[in-house]
């Protein structure tokens, strides 16, 4: 019951993401978002495009410049500089590497053991399946943000732990979906006349199963790369995920907490910088939704 | 139903189990948990092999994970660096004002998301039923930190209504708006949908026939009715308040569990960061269990299920 509801709050959280129709099914909030998420893959990979200053390098005569003044070096920060006199547009971009490559490489680990995991469970049934839901109402039932803490403040914090803290979490979302999918279509006819023609296990679930799978999993992994940005960004900003002086939007944010009445533009826009980042793949999400899931179309 | 609830107390004890094992294991893998364990200034040789001792871990792995969970808690086995007090100790004064903002933010947003949520029910394509998406589209987008920061620098720092941090009741305001904000968008949104499919069943359409006022109906048959799954959903998210008081509790340096648990973070101080996660985890868990305990004490339909 307890994981019905759960999975209802998921569901019904997912669908208040969506602005009055007209705009979040539409055309525009859908390529608006898909634009903005593939300008922060763009930054992440290129970041010096935009970035006029190494976002490592501290000046210290430049100390927490409003945005858009010219420092005494005649260089110009468009939003401003931090504590350490760096350019906050240049760690703004390159913060983008650390939240995309953590977000990416988090989402691909957590979907890849949670397809396999209910790719097993829905096509087996029984104690199988049985298990692996168990693991899953366990996940489900205590704030995940404790074991994270635990993880990164003992065994450390470098990408790699990161990717692993961060994918750890993903993986429950796709086991269900993958699941619930595998449950349904293996009782269908197509699956039933593979089988009397002595298909294996292996290829029903490759040939059949997954490839019918793949429209939910992709509007899964939409909504899952908005959570795991911000579980990177929570983590960062508790100065357990990425290390100062690499740049992430978390980081700034904790860095700027001592600083708010002096520089408000070292609070506000890193924080505009997750937001939108998450809100694109929410969209994304739902965006996805509505072209590949014929099940959930027209639902408000 | 007392299978049911039987069925629910095992899964509640293997959860608490699950998260104590992954924690051990994390202990474990940090290196030597005995060293991890004893103070810096008074580390050596001699304090850690006695360390070792005390808790057990000089002796096989599975005995290890009973022994260490046992000796773990004895107030005289492991104490806080920073404290100097008993781990529990420590853990559950932060977690009583940790409860506190809980609570507030519950109470605050149960009563905002009700009457709104009835409104915007009854009164679809409304502006309160626009701001209502609205609302929850920010809501799960905005990193929480970032909302109190937000909060803090316009209420606190520009307009210095409110106490910038603290522990008071002034300094509650802030830290509990930034939790209810979460909140109610969360709760706006199920109590709206419940509402919606309330109303249109056939008793609320018996009711209306029979002549009664459109307040009966909507108070007497339809409120009842759609504020069961609520009242679940209520118990449900304390998990995501104890996470939000994480994250919160600092900035506001609100003396809670999350501020305790970050500040040991902070510190190294890693009796306190294990102790402290391994008993919100409990606790959450534990109420995951009552809630559906009561659930099914209440609505007769999951007892069969």
């Amino acid at each position: 019951m307890a994981t019905q509801i759960r999975a209802m709050g998921y569901l019904l959280a997912r669908r208040g993401l969506r602005f009055p129709n007209r705009l979040s099914s539409g055309n525009f909030a859908f390529g608006g978002s898909a634009a903005l998420a593939l300008m922060f893959v763009f930054f992440a990979i290129w970041p010096q495009s935009l970035a006029q200053y190494d976002p490592t390098v501290n000046n210290l005569r430049a100390r927490h410049e409003p945005p858009g003044v010219v420092d005494a070096q005649g260089g110009r920060h468009l939003l401003g500089t931090d504590h350490m006199g760096r350019d906050v547009l240049s760690r703004l971009v390159w913060g983008a590497r650390a939240s995309m490559t953590i977000g990416g490489f988090g989402l691909l680990l957590g979907a890849t053991i949670g397809i396999s995991l209910g790719l097993v469970a829905g096509y087996r049934g029984g104690w199988t399946d049985r298990i692996v839901m168990r693991v899953v109402d366990a996940f489900l039932s205590f704030p995940y943000i404790l074991i994270a803490i635990v993880w990164a403040a003992l065994i450390g914090t470098d990408m790699k732990s990161l990717i692993l803290i961060v994918g750890v979490r993903g993986w429950v979302e796709f086991a269900r979906i993958t699941r619930a999918q595998a449950m349904s279509l293996r009782e269908r006819e197509y699956v039933t006349a593979a089988i009397a023609l002595g298909a294996s296990d292996l290829r029903i679930i490759f040939k059949h199963i997954l490839p019918n799978s793949v429209a939910s999993i992709l509007v899964v992994a939409g909504y899952e790369l908005g959570r795991l940005i911000l579980l990177e960004a929570t983590l960062s900003f508790l100065t357990i995920g990425i290390r100062p002086p690499t740049p992430a939007w978390g980081s700034m944010l904790s860095d700027a907490r001592n600083y708010m009445s002096q520089a408000w533009w070292t609070v506000l826009f890193p924080g505009m910088a997750i937001s939108l980042i998450v809100m694109s793949a929410n969209f994304l999400g739902d965006g996805l939704r509505d072209r590949l899931d014929p099940t959930l179309r027209g639902k408000k | 139903m007392y299978r049911f609830i039987a069925h629910r107390v095992v899964q509640a004890i293997g959860t608490i189990m699950v998260v104590s094992i992954v924690i051990f294991m994390f202990v474990h893998a940090s290196g030597d948990p005995a060293a991890l364990l004893v103070p810096f200034d008074e580390a050596n040789l001699d304090t850690i092999e006695e360390m070792r001792e005390r808790l057990g871990l000089n002796r096989p792995l599975h005995v290890q994970y009973f022994t260490f969970m046992v000796g773990f808690w004895r107030s005289d086995n492991v104490k806080s660096f920073r404290y100097e007090e008993p781990v529990l100790t420590v853990v559950f004064r932060g977690l009583r004002w940790t409860l506190v903002l809980a609570g507030g933010a519950m109470a605050v947003g149960i009563l905002l998301a009700i009457p709104l949520g009835t409104y915007a029910a009854l009164n679809r394509g409304s502006y309160i039923d626009v701001l209502v998406r609205v609302v929850a589209v920010f809501g799960q987008s905005m990193p929480s930190f970032w909302v109190a920061m937000l909060l803090m620098l316009f209420i606190s720092v520009k307009l210095q209504i409110l106490p910038v941090s603290g522990l008071g009741f002034k300094n509650a305001i802030l830290p509990i708006a930034t939790l209810s904000f979460f909140q109610v968008a969360l709760l706006l949104r199920l109590f709206r949908s419940e509402m919606l499919e309330v109303i249109h069943t056939d008793y609320i359409r018996t009711a209306r026939a029979k002549g009664l006022k459109e307040s009966v109906v909507v108070y007497r048959h339809a409120f009842k009715n759609a504020a069961m799954p609520v009242v679940t959903m209520v118990g449900l998210q304390l998990g995501g308040l104890i996470q939000g008081a994480v994250v919160v509790e600092p900035i506001f340096a609100w003396p809670g569990l999350g501020f305790v648990l970050v500040n040991s973070i902070f510190l190294r101080d890693f009796p306190v960061v294990i102790a402290g996660a391994l008993i919100a985890a409990a606790l959450v868990s534990l109420i995951n269990l009552l809630v559906d305990t009561v659930y099914a004490f209440l609505d007769p339909r999951i007892r069969v299920s």
